[in-house]
């Protein structure tokens, strides 16, 4: 067993990576980032007056209560400036490079971002959002599945003086396309949605300052890094759906009075605790039963102040890049201790069927 | 099924050690309270244990499946001797009587 111990703890210094408490520094020169948000469907934070006027500029903030529609489809008004947006321009410096990212998001993790980079920003300029689709397959493509690179968005149209951004919803009109540039173009992305135009209730706008020296390959990199996220997003989607389904299938099993269940319920019965002999006779099978619990971070008193010990799964087990180290290490040490209980099973019945032997636990019956 | 049994098992027996020990214990608290509460220090040992046993084995990285095929092998291994034992003590008596 102390060899065991001792394997262990060395694996894990070996495989406790150093990002398990460093911070990554990811190069940039990311002096600050602002949050705000906006609720648009309300008419807070955003100008709550929609004074879109039509296709060539972006003179409105606010068109989602109301989208204009006419023969080219419904019209979307977007801020038209970083006041709108972060709801204060007092920490914006002249002359910096301002990353935008404006996000749309529903009731659930799913997240849709436009991205633009704003060079030499200074607060009176007009923000003209563009929005890049990928081609016109995504028209049909479901809501889950749109996808598109924000370095396509900056790379191949840059920054334009005059843009015009056109929501336009689609035929039977379960879903919308954002789209820009002439009508005839196919920069577009099409968003599914069974609620109409209620699906945009909840903006987020993001501003990452980049700094006065911020180059074009430093953009492009930082697109690239969000990209990444947009698509790790997409990917932890799936993982939620994954995870949702089996929850069900949990709770299928569950109320399924047919399924035995090897949870953590499987001592759940009274230990007569009142009694004090039956509860000394019975802790050992308490504090087995425990060890299935789910873990809590301990709170160690230490003189006059205590720390605070946390899980092993929080700090090490449960990243992502240890899951296959984990897989391997249940595999081994997990299997090595079935495997002797099985041995040690195997002669408890072996001597059970012993008529010879007549004693549990070394008490003689 | 197996589950069901065991399970059986283990309340038969916690059942029928409340009944066994109740007398014991009420004589022990009212005649030799200090013994009792050395008892009851025991029983607070193990819980402290309790406490401590889940965020021991959060460090060991062991999933939920593997604790619980171990618990499941660990109480096999105990209880499967006391019902084999109780089964051949039933059926002696059962001879005796007959």
């Amino acid at each position: 067993m102390k060899r065991f111990l001792f394997i262990f703890l060395t694996l894990v210094l070996i495989f406790l990576p150093k990002k398990v408490f460093a911070w990554e520094n990811i190069g940039y020169n990311v002096n600050r980032m602002y949050w705000g948000n906006a609720n648009v469907s309300s008419g807070t934070g955003l100008n709550t007056t929609p004074t879109y006027t039509q296709e060539t500029n972006f003179d409105g903030s606010l068109a989602l209560n109301a989208p204009v529609q006419d023969n080219t489809g419904i019209h979307l008004a977007f801020a038209r400036s970083l006041y709108y947006i972060i709801g204060t321009n007092s920490n914006l410096i002249q002359g910096h490079t301002y990353l935008i990212t404006i996000g749309i998001r529903r009731n659930n993790p799913y997240v849709v971002r436009y991205v633009q980079d704003r060079p030499q920003y200074t607060h009176n300029d007009e923000l003209q959002f563009l929005y890049i689709g990928t081609g016109t397959s995504n028209i049909t493509q479901s809501e889950y599945s749109v996808s598109w690179k924000y370095d396509q968005s900056i790379g191949e149209y840059g920054v334009v003086d005059t843009a015009t951004i056109r929501v336009k919803a689609n035929s039977n009109g379960t879903g919308f396309i954002f789209q820009y540039g002439n009508t005839s173009d196919n920069n577009f992305m099409y968003v599914n949605s069974n609620q109409g135009l209620s699906y945009l209730s909840i903006w987020t706008a993001s501003v990452v300052d980049m700094g006065a020296s911020a180059t074009d390959s430093a953009i492009a990199d930082m697109t690239n890094q969000l990209n990444d996220i947009n698509n790790n997003i997409l990917q932890s989607n799936e993982k939620l759906d994954n995870i949702d389904s089996g929850i069900n299938n949990v709770n299928n099993s569950i109320n399924d009075s047919n399924i035995d269940i090897n949870s953590n319920d499987f001592l759940d019965f009274d230990f007569y605790e009142d009694n004090t002999l039956v509860g000394v006779v019975t802790a050992p099978l308490r504090f087995i039963n425990s060890l299935t619990d789910t873990c809590q971070p301990v709170n160690l008193p230490i003189f006059n102040s205590s720390i605070t010990i946390p899980c092993g799964t929080t700090i090490f087990w449960e990243r992502q890049d240890v899951s296959n180290f984990r897989l391997f290490w249940n595999t081994l040490f997990g299997g090595l201790i079935i495997y002797r209980l099985v041995l040690k099973l195997f002669h408890v019945v072996n001597d059970c069927l012993d008529p010879t032997k007549d004693n549990v636990e070394g008490v003689e019956i | 099924m197996a589950n069901a049994l065991l399970k059986a098992l283990l309340k038969f027996l916690s059942f029928v050690l409340n009944i066994l020990l109740t007398p014991i214990n009420t004589l022990l608290s009212t005649a030799l309270p200090s013994l009792n509460d050395s008892f009851s220090r025991i029983n607070s040992f193990f819980d402290l244990l309790s406490d401590y046993g889940s965020i021991g084995v959060s460090y060991l990285g062991l999933t939920t499946e593997t604790i619980s095929i171990i618990i499941l092998l660990f109480t096999s291994i105990i209880t499967l001797p006391l019902g084999v034992h109780l089964f051949k003590l039933i059926i002696k008596w059962w001879d005796s009587l007959t």
